[in-house]
């Protein structure tokens, strides 16, 4: 059974091309966050099963976001997505909790590969 | 109009020219300030970004005609220098001050009004006519011979000034 | 090598490695070669170059995404397009016919900023992997309006501080759609002494 995914991303077209693939492929988007306010809110009230989380975002950016997350919920499976393809910036989101990481501009088979992995499918 | 020729004025510029001439201008934050002088068909544009001058974080003192305060005298100067006319034989027309970059905390575009409007009154020259502020840019075109100001706000008419 | 040339020498690395890396991620986003077809790196008076822009007549309508890039070496970065090329953009980046996107919708902004914000990351990354400088970027601002008004609002943060500045200018042409985008990437001040770290670790033996 595929899961409940949230979308956190400030730009619109992101969400609608992270959605299509998921979509497509089974999952559920039960939510989308346009900022990392908006994304720990509705992580809170929505409980997804993963959540894909960008960095760059106004308000509070991916990382203090998912630092949130985890701090309510050590068990959170968040999938940071970001075009800062720098290894100290990588390994921090790691360092912080991330599950997970995919480099903008990403390739279909690259989200189903994280996600699959994510769900512990093959 | 395709007599005429087309003088631009940039960020932090004046131009002063005759008619023929028809100065033009895009603004965003920044204001433009226009001077005629009717009996003579003469006048200038000053487009200036900020409403003060003072030196920059380094310590630079930049170019005058950036500024509103320094920027519309220097506009006047220029005008007397190349015409020899003074500041009673000019009316002033007033556009810009958009909001465009919405996200920016300080409102520079409603500062660089304001002081626009300050030191014209303080020079007691008559403002005939202004289109400021909103959200979107301005594409101004000031012809020199007849003094009217061609003002379009980006998505809508042009409306003459 | 005498020091201006130096740092000349040192903007057009920048210019070349940044510029390459920007094509090239557009070139993926897009799944369509994106040619350069202008690079260059030239000192410019601001009131000149908003001028020579503001000259245009008939001057198109864009959509530009400005990002500010920040570390030690801040810059700002500004990618446009015209409205008609916002369109197919938006089309190609869904990987949907070219054509259908007709409205000038949240989706088309949101295609410009995205593009703004990967490109500008993409830069950041070539200041992290070639000059070894940390840089990020901040969220993009997207501004729908003429093009006067969008470029005269990205330089207005350094006009602010200097008359002359450094640009690294690019154009960028998708053969396939005929659609033409331009970047620009303005050093702020600050950025002088990473410039000069550049000079003296890059250039060392010039």
């Amino acid at each position: 059974m595929a899961g409940r995914i949230l979308i956190v991303d400030d730009a619109p077209i992101i969400r609608l091309m992270l959605k299509d693939i998921l979509v497509a492929n089974g999952y559920e988007v039960v939510g989308e966050g346009s900022d990392g306010n908006e994304g720990v809110q509705k992580y809170k009230e929505l409980k997804p099963d993963v959540v894909t989380m960008d960095i760059t975002m106004p308000e509070k950016d991916g990382i203090q976001a998912l630092e949130e997350i985890l701090a309510m919920d050590e068990d959170a499976k968040v999938i940071v997505i970001t075009a800062i393809d720098q290894r100290e910036a990588l390994m921090e989101a790691i360092r912080v909790g991330a599950a997970d990481y995919i480099i903008k501009p990403f390739e279909t088979d690259r989200v189903l590969s994280a996600i699959r992995k994510v769900f512990g499918e093959g | 109009m395709s007599d005429e020729k087309i003088l631009s004025v940039g960020v932090g510029d004046i131009q002063v020219a005759k008619a023929p001439i028809i100065i033009t201008t895009y603004l965003g934050s920044c204001v433009a300030v226009c001077l005629y002088a009717p009996l003579h068909k003469v006048g200038g544009v000053i487009h200036f970004m900020l409403p003060k001058a003072g030196p920059t974080h380094e310590g630079l003192i930049l170019k005058k005609e950036k500024y509103a305060d320094t920027g519309i005298p220097e506009l006047l100067r220029q005008l007397k220098n190349v015409f020899k006319l003074e500041k009673d034989a000019f009316v002033a027309k007033i556009f810009g001050g958009a909001n465009v970059v919405k996200s920016v905390s300080r409102q520079f575009g409603q500062e660089n009004v304001e002081a626009a409007g300050e030191i014209i009154k303080r020079l007691r020259m008559n403002i005939l006519a202004s289109h400021t502020g909103g959200e979107k840019g301005y594409k101004i075109m000031f012809d020199l011979n007849t003094g009217k100001v061609n003002c379009t706000v980006f998505g809508g008419p042009p409306i003459e000034y | 090598m005498e020091k201006d040339s130096k740092i000349s020498k040192a903007v057009e690395l920048i210019a070349q490695l940044s510029v390459d890396r920007a094509s090239q991620v557009l070139s993926k986003l897009i799944r369509s070669g994106a040619r350069i077809t202008l690079e260059r790196a030239y000192m410019t008076d601001i009131s000149e170059a908003t001028a020579k822009i503001n000259a245009q007549e008939n001057q198109a309508e864009v959509i530009g995404s400005m990002v500010d890039m920040m570390g030690d070496a801040p810059f700002k970065f500004l990618f446009y397009a015209d409205a008609p090329s916002c369109l197919i953009l938006t089309d190609l980046i869904l990987q949907r016919e070219v054509g259908l996107t007709k409205e000038f919708n949240i989706y088309v902004r949101s295609t410009i900023q995205e593009i703004g914000n990967i490109m500008a990351s993409a830069v950041c990354n070539v200041f992290a992997s070639d000059f070894e400088i940390a840089m990020k970027p901040t969220p993009p601002k997207v501004v729908h309006d003429f093009l006067g008004t969008v470029f005269q609002e990205f330089v207005m943060g350094t006009a602010a501080e200097r008359d002359e500045v450094m640009i690294i200018e690019s154009r960028f042409y998708i053969v396939r759609y005929d659609v033409k985008c331009t970047i620009y990437i303005l050093p702020f001040p600050g950025s002088d002494k990473t410039i000069n770290y550049i000079c003296n670790t890059r250039l060392k033996g010039e």
